[in-house]
């Protein structure tokens, strides 16, 4: 066993390890499996349970069954796809580009990094309520077309809130999660250095394809990692789209939240079949998408 | 075979200029190497040349075609990196097929003109490898064969064998040799070890401190040297202050008899000081110190009543040494410091 010497101090090695891996993990997993596993577990029992009457059990599967055959879920569903999908996707893009243009060395730089670090530090609810103040029919930017007499009244500004295509939750989302993918990339681009791409470019490749064939590949595991992170909390995330979205088809989460806290607490199982069922389809995209992107790593 | 001119070339890090106003001309199908210590500009200078930095000022010319506004991809002058950069992502062959297939070469063919080159550096059996499973000699060879596959107006090497040991070094050099004979590619590398570039190169550049200090073939640096700076740099130790009037040197040795003329440092290469005979011009000497060092041992003497130090180099040194021989052919006048 070998001793370190650290600042004139003789720092004895740490002693073998003897006690089982499982024993160490033990204290994680039992926070894990009980925290998570449980409320998965608690809330699957209630989403079967028909009578509403505390201490009461009826077992029945019905409210999976009008959550199920309800086309409003679906609709949910489909827009909660859409908001973490293209939230997802903007991200990346925004968030490589930007991470591209700070590891250069200009002038500016440290400034530039700082500001698109800002907002990593401003509440989700916060943003969003800046947005909507800025962007809704009667924010700042309406106001602002209407005096310079680009419009003629509120109704005139395109709907960018509480609209069906979810702009302003999409906008929210890349507007926070641009910084946080920029970063992760960043320090991706700086762990494999410029030197990679510079062979590329000696052997013939332009910008574009010396990035393209021999960069993304090596930062493609990082990116998709952020990528999955952003899908995932894009996807279950209760406060924009109650926020900012339209009142039909509400978000999945939304969605579960109202029949969580109906007066008829007959819905209440539907609540807890939605969340599981939001927790099993999220868990099934991302699962789907980092095989698909092979998140596992550049073999 | 292209041959590359350099005019002025200047790099600025900041303030400083880390290659200051350097002019060059490389001849078709020569090796040159590019030499100095660490930190001397000379990877610097290989960047510009392969366009990977823009010079501050000055020109690169290739063939007499200006290039100093052409992108990297342009110039055909393809740089193999030290430590190889091999593209993690890809297989030995795709690495090597990879200048090819930005050519828009077919895949048949691109797989063919890869395999063959691979053969030609004897790696023929490790095309589906990965970079990560080769060692460092093979990935170092994988690296040229993927810059030599492009036939390449030039090759710019970046201390093509400092990361190899002793024995790969001697094998990786000779394969680098036959392979630059047989394309007749204009070679520049560049290597901080003076051995290196004696053994590769048609023509030695030394530059210290941003700038060239001597150009000449390996034995014009090695026996007449420019000045004591690049003396020191290939090894010499013998440097005596003084005055020549044509016949005979005066210095802390006393008169030593050579055809030196006017005020200067009169050097001699430690393995050029005789030991053995006692000829005519033989200076009286004593032995201060000796120590082995592998192929020659290196001897410290006395000489002259000055206190004069001369240091020797010889194969087999006799037990006693009463007096040395400076051989006129050997003694080379430096301008005075």
């Amino acid at each position: 066993m070998r001793s370190l010497r650290w600042r004139g101090r003789i720092i004895p090695a740490a002693p073998v390890r003897t006690v089982p891996t499982w024993v160490l993990l033990t204290p994680a997993l039992v926070v894990v499996l009980g925290l998570f596993g449980g409320g998965l577990a608690l809330g699957a029992l209630r989403s079967l349970d028909a009578d509403p009457l505390p201490g009461q059990m009826a077992w029945s599967l019905a409210a999976w069954g009008r959550v199920l055959g309800d086309g409003g879920t679906w609709a949910s569903f489909g827009l909660s796809l859409w908001i973490a999908g293209a939230s997802t996707l903007l991200s990346v893009l925004f968030g490589v580009a930007v991470a591209l243009m700070l590891r250069g060395a200009f002038r500016g730089r440290a400034l530039a990094s700082w500001l698109v670090q800002l907002n990593l530090a401003v509440p989700h609810l916060v943003g969003a309520v800046g947005i909507l103040y800025l962007l809704s029919q009667s924010g700042v930017l309406a106001r602002i077309a209407f005096a310079a007499g680009a419009i003629e009244g509120p109704a005139d500004f395109p709907a960018l809130i509480w609209d069906p295509w979810a702009a302003g939750i999409v906008l929210q989302y890349v507007w926070k999660e641009v910084p946080f993918l920029a970063l992760v990339t960043l320090a991706a681009l700086q762990g494999i250095g410029r030197d990679y791409e510079a062979a590329a470019r000696s052997l013939g490749a332009g910008p574009a394809r010396a990035f393209a064939h021999v960069t993304w590949p090596q930062i493609r595991p990082a990116v998709t990692g952020g990528a999955v992170i952003v899908f995932a909390f894009a996807f279950g995330a209760y406060e924009i789209p109650a926020l900012l979205g339209a009142s039909y088809p509400k978000a999945m989460p939304v969605l579960a939240w109202e029949r969580f806290t109906d007066p008829d607490l007959a819905r209440r199982p539907e609540a807890m079949a939605l969340a599981l069922l939001i927790a099993a389809l999220c868990g099934a995209l991302v699962l789907a998408g980092a095989r698909g992107l092979r998140l596992g790593g550049v073999r | 075979m292209t041959g590359l001119r350099l005019e002025g070339l200047t790099a600025r890090y900041g303030d400083h200029a880390a290659v200051a106003g350097l002019d060059l001309a490389v001849a078709p199908g020569e090796r040159l190497a590019l030499l100095g210590p660490s930190g001397c500009g000379k990877t610097t200078t290989l960047r510009m040349i392969a366009g990977l930095l823009a010079p501050a000022a000055g020109r690169v010319l290739m063939d007499g075609a200006d290039v100093t506004r052409h992108p990297p991809e342009r110039r055909q002058a393809v740089l193999v990196f030290q430590s190889g950069m091999l593209f993690p992502s890809m297989s030995v062959e795709q690495n090597v097929a990879f200048g090819l297939r930005m050519r828009g070469v077919p895949r048949a063919a691109r797989r063919d003109r890869a395999r063959a080159m691979l053969a030609r550096v004897r790696l023929d059996g490790l095309a589906d490898r990965r970079p990560a499973d080769l060692s460092g000699g093979q990935a170092q060879r994988v690296a040229l064969a993927r810059a030599l596959v492009l036939e390449p107006r030039l090759l710019l090497l970046d201390e093509p064998l400092s990361s190899l040991d002793a024995g790969l070094r001697d094998e990786m050099r000779e394969l680098v040799l036959a392979l630059q004979r047989e394309s007749g590619v204009t070679t520049i590398m560049v290597t901080h070890d003076q051995a290196e570039a004696v053994a590769m190169a048609d023509r030695i550049a030394l530059m210290l401190d941003g700038r060239l200090r001597q150009v000449g073939p390996p034995e014009a640096l090695w026996h007449r040297p420019a000045d004591a700076q690049v003396a020191r740099f290939f090894g010499g130790v013998n440097f005596w202050p003084g005055r020549g009037d044509g016949t005979r040197f005066d210095c802390a040795l006393g008169p030593v008899p050579c055809a030196a003329e006017g005020p200067g440092l009169l050097t001699i290469r430690p393995e050029a000081v005789r030991l053995d005979a006692a000829g005519p011009g033989a200076l009286p000497a004593r032995e201060t110190g000796r120590r082995f060092l592998g192929a020659v041992t290196r001897l410290r003497l006395v000489v002259g009543a000055d206190g004069g130090e001369v240091i020797a180099d010889s194969p087999a040194p006799p037990e006693t040494i009463t007096q040395v021989t400076l051989p006129r052919a050997a003694l080379h006048l430096l301008p005075p410091p």
